[in-house]
């Protein structure tokens, strides 16, 4: 879980931050109401992007023959009879 | 990173790399690289739903995919604002403004609902959705929609 706080906040007890960040906690530095930057602790590693993590959904996107219909759409479409009663 | 509420037929698709709508969402990522907007309800639902795609080498792809994404503090960004008692109520209350406007159905209210919330309490920069009358929903609710229409008919089978 990632805890907010602002930049004034980080500002004014950046000591008591690094305290918390040496003990797992991780945070989202937020600027004008905006997140500006995360900070964790320094063994963990940073986030892969999407592409990264979305490999192999890619590479077996490129050998798909034939698609699905989304379940979603279609257990949606299904269960919503009261509007088919219009 | 923009901040994106991608509802579960928009995450399914592109987790799942032979959804119908997997091209289309897989190229708006690209383009964008957002974090998604996560919570318990649309974990389930699209845990759900990915589970029961496990049935061949696709399904399990994605689902690997899927935990591997969980694993993330940032791409899918847990809402602690997003509890599920208080989306429900907030649900609630949108059905009793628009339920008969709306041919959408409850899980897609409970959607709005919660990215409507999250747009009014820290910002949200679009809702992403395949569903039609979702994205109208959305939209009525003041929120930026982006809404996956399948370019070119699904080739082959559909099952």
């Amino acid at each position: 879980m990632i805890t907010d706080i602002t930049s004034k906040t980080l500002h004014e007890k950046t000591g008591q931050v690094l305290d918390r960040l040496r003990r797992g906690e991780r945070f989202r530095v937020l600027r004008d109401g905006e997140p500006e930057a995360l900070m964790v602790p320094v063994e963990e590693t940073i986030d892969p992007e999407w592409p990264e993590i979305m490999a192999e959904v890619l590479a077996a996107r490129k050998q798909a023959k034939s698609v699905r219909e989304n379940p979603i759409l279609k257990e949606r479409k299904a269960r919503n009879y009261a509007a088919r009663l219009r | 990173m923009p901040l994106v509420y991608a509802d579960t037929s928009a995450l399914f698709a592109f987790f799942h790399p032979r959804d119908e709508f997997s091209q289309v969402v897989t190229d708006a990522v690209l383009q964008s690289a957002p974090d998604f907007v996560y919570w318990s309800f649309l974990r389930y639902e699209l845990r759900h739903n990915l589970r029961q795609s496990r049935t061949d080498s696709d399904g399990e792809v994605a689902w690997k995919a899927l935990r591997a994404g969980e694993r993330t503090h940032a791409r899918l960004r847990w809402q602690t604002d997003l509890r599920a008692e208080s989306v429900i109520e907030a649900a609630d209350e949108l059905s009793a403004q628009s339920a008969l406007a709306s041919k959408a159905g409850s899980a897609d209210f409970l959607h709005v609902a919660a990215a409507r919330r999250l747009h009014l309490l820290s910002g949200l920069d679009e809702f992403w959705t395949c569903d039609a009358e979702q994205g109208a929903l959305a939209s009525a609710a003041g929120l930026k929609v982006r809404r996956f229409e399948l370019k070119t008919p699904p080739r082959a089978s559909r099952r």
